[in-house]
């Protein structure tokens, strides 16, 4: 075998002599095998002991293809630590930062890649563009989670739980019971809709990992909280709120159904247990819950704002996604009243101050609904017009029979 | 002790007066854990008939809306091991930024740092179609087992996690990443629970742990050292998952022994033919000799410690076979796998 002239230079480059190159084209490498030595830099001396190796295999095999050392894809990366590490935004430099507007691979090509022809096969993708997922800062998201993680079993200090009333504490059992129930469904849709979503948008699929990882911890301390202290598991939600989240037809729409619309109302709730539920414990829980709900809004909210800033359709596609989804959760909170029943017994501080406690809960409701607007607005959606009557009168008036 | 009724107009309260009441789970030396919570209901053999969402032991609301592809009975879903292995890796999940000493990771020549970044990409690949697998079938976990979704959303997590630290680490020392390969695609045909667990579980997971647990012969550094040990440490408890569904399977439905038995010749084949192992694909064969001998001009030597490992890869499969109650697989393993069983003593 004649070894080809850019390989030939090549080896001339790498200061390979004349003999050891007459010997090349003796042995039975190919030339692209040669190739791929010079590639990976090798000295004559490591290249001749290679060679040997591969002369010493029996007849007729030609050693390894070594066609990995010559690829395609930008090399000479190399990433450096930040203040919180290694994390994903630290490592999204160059091609492997640059997210293209659709993706093109329909396999499990990673961000930065490309596929080997003859290894192409599709996968079951279906999201490929970048407006219908993405959340600028996303990856700094997923670091965010990681590093906020808490442990149900260890974190809580269970011993410290107290009795009281039992009006509270089947109240508080009754919340348990329904954000647990929100918990369950929230993560099997998120984790359904996983490995829809193009393996180039992994920043996506890894920080909604961690969202999945998040609900799961809330059914976890949410049962346990419900089954030690004294209560139980209380009523079922009716859960035709997930009407609107298995309903949803693309996965913006499922994001924005429980990243923005329910989330919003999750956040304020949790943040509202966190301030006044009796026990310290239950303000704990409430608390951590909180913050990681903080963290699905704050992806919603970055979805949305891309959404409706880069898709064709987005501001026509989301005024329909909002009316199921606030049409959902109106239904919910109105045909499943435990929930304000619970929260108004909780607000009120017993169930002898029923009429405080609802009033507060009229209170909660706008407050809900306020912040949910305002998160709309601050993505230049003008919502209040248009908003679902069933919500706006909850914020209006007492919690509906 | 049941609450004395309440009742109030315009407040329906009627939640009040259910009648289970009373629970005090205690937490136990591991804290309270979901197996401490087991006094108060355990998963059902049947699951209730109506796939609704809601909590197992809550008081049922009959207007609830039903969802389909649920599986009702237990033995489709059920791991004895999920509460364990759920709690388990609450405690032992890790971050790739913080956990890993990245400052180890010093300059290699070209062929180990390529030879790396080939096996990185391979496994950036793989892990992720290991995480869309489980997530496809959470959604199918009636509520009344939901210890094994939250353990399924916990593999999420790890298969995440594991994405991002190969691709990291194939980022951080002047390579990149290489060309991507066939990767791991096919096990995404599983269309059951358990063929999922058969194939992933056992077989997938089974195999990159062997790889992982012998990471000390293919690593340069003591980050990659890490790394190994960690990701080993999270697909334990996969495979352990996985087995002890099957084992669960294997007790209680006997009968579906045939079809695991065919789960596994699907996956065995695919193995053995598709290059899509990590053991078997041509380009991480090489990158892996090239690393477990310390270079390419060793690559005689890595190819004989890569005979190890998948020798090490087969016997271990048997052992777990043999534990889940198919002890007959030795007869019936794929020629090219049963080459490497060793001989009963």
């Amino acid at each position: 075998m004649k070894l080809s002239e850019g390989t030939r230079i090549r080896a001339r480059e790498a200061t390979w002599s004349n003999e050891f190159v007459t010997k090349l084209e003796e042995s039975r490498l190919r030339d692209e095998q040669i190739r791929s030595l010079l590639a990976l830099k090798l000295t004559e001396e490591r290249a001749n002991r290679y060679l040997d190796i591969v002369s010493a295999m029996p007849e007729g095999q030609t050693g390894p293809s070594l066609a990995w050392a010559r690829p395609t894809t930008e090399l000479g990366i190399r990433a450096v630590p930040g203040p919180n590490g290694l994390g994903m935004p630290e490592i999204n430099i160059r091609t492997y930062g640059h997210v293209p507007d659709r993706w093109p691979y329909e396999n499990d090509t990673p961000l930065g890649s490309h596929p080997t022809p003859g290894s192409y096969m599709p996968g079951p993708y279906s999201v490929y563009n970048k407006s219908e997922v993405w959340a600028d800062g996303v990856d700094a998201l997923y670091e965010d989670a990681i590093r906020e993680r808490w442990i149900p079993a260890t974190d809580i200090d269970w011993r410290a739980l107290e009795s009281q009333p039992e009006d509270l504490e089947r109240a508080i059992c009754q919340v348990c019971t329904l954000f647990a129930q929100h918990g369950l469904a929230e993560q099997k849709l998120l984790a359904a809709w996983e490995e829809k979503i193009a393996y180039g948008f992994h920043d996506v699929k890894d920080y909604l990992a961690t969202q999945v990882f998040d609900a799961g911890r809330k059914v976890d301390v949410l049962r346990k909280r419900a089954l030690a202290n004294g209560g139980s598991l209380g009523q079922q939600g009716l859960g035709t709120l997930y009407r609107a989240w298995f309903g949803a037809l693309k996965i913006t729409e499922l994001m924005v159904a429980i990243n923005v619309v329910y989330k919003t109302y999750e956040v304020a709730t949790f943040e509202k247990l966190a301030e006044i539920a009796p026990l310290a414990v239950d303000r704990d829980i409430f608390a951590r819950l909180a913050n990681d709900s903080r963290r699905h809004l704050e992806f919603g909210t970055r979805n949305l704002k891309y959404y409706v800033q880069h898709h064709p359709n987005g501001r026509e596609y989301l005024m329909h996604f909002l009316n199921r989804s606030e049409a959902a959760l109106a239904d919910e909170l109105m045909y499943s009243p435990t929930e304000g029943a619970s929260l108004a017994i909780v607000l009120g501080g017993g169930v002898e101050n029923l009429a405080a406690g609802a009033e507060k809960l009229r209170n909660h409701r706008e407050d809900q609904l306020r912040k949910y607007l305002l998160l709309l607005d601050s993505v230049a959606v003008d919502r209040l017009p248009n908003v679902n009557l069933g919500l706006l009168g909850m914020a209006r008036t007492a919690q509906p029979a | 002790m049941a609450a004395a009724p309440v009742s109030n107009p315009g407040l329906d309260l009627s939640w009040l007066n259910l009648d289970e009441w009373g629970a005090r789970a205690e937490p136990g030396k591991r804290g309270l854990t979901l197996d401490d919570l087991i006094t108060y209901g355990d998963a059902p053999i049947d699951a209730n008939p109506a796939a609704k969402i809601g909590m197992r032991g809550a008081a049922p609301d009959a207007r609830s809306p039903r969802h389909r592809n649920q599986y009702r009975t237990k033995a489709d879903v059920w791991s004895d091991s999920a509460r364990l292995l759920y709690e388990e890796a609450m405690q032992r999940q890790w971050s790739s930024a913080v956990d890993i000493p990245w400052e180890e990771v010093k300059p290699l020549s070209d062929d180990l740092e390529m030879a790396m970044c080939t096996l990185c990409t391979f496994l950036t690949q793989v892990e992720f179609i290991a995480g869309d697998l489980p997530g496809r079938f959470m959604g199918t976990v009636h509520p009344e087992q939901f210890e094994t979704q939250l353990f399924l959303g916990s593999q999420l997590m790890d298969e995440a996690r594991h994405e991002d630290v190969f691709r990291k680490r194939a980022l951080v020392n002047g390579g990149g990443l290489v060309d991507a390969g066939f990767g791991a695609s096919n096990l995404l045909t599983a269309d059951d629970f358990t063929e999922m667990t058969a194939r992933l579980h056992l077989i997938g997971e089974g195999f990159v742990q062997t790889i992982f647990r012998m990471g000390e012969l293919i690593s340069t550094n003591e980050a990659e050292k890490r790394i190994y040990r960690l990701a080993a440490q999270d697909e334990s408890r996969h495979l352990a998952f996985g087995v002890t569904h099957l084992k669960y399977l294997m007790d209680v439905e006997p009968a579906r022994a045939e079809e695991l038995h065919h789960y596994l010749d699907i996956q065995e084949g695919a193995i053995g033919q598709s290059n899509g192992s990590l053991t078997t694909n041509p380009a991480t064969v090489e990158a892996l000799a090239i690393l477990a001998g310390g270079g390419i001009d060793k690559i005689d030597e890595g190819f004989q410690k890569l005979m190890v490992m998948r020798k090490k890869q087969i016997n271990e499969y048997m052992h777990r076979l043999e534990v889940i109650g198919l002890s007959d697989r030795r007869d019936r393993m794929a020629p090219s796998m049963k080459v490497f069983l060793e001989p009963i003593v």
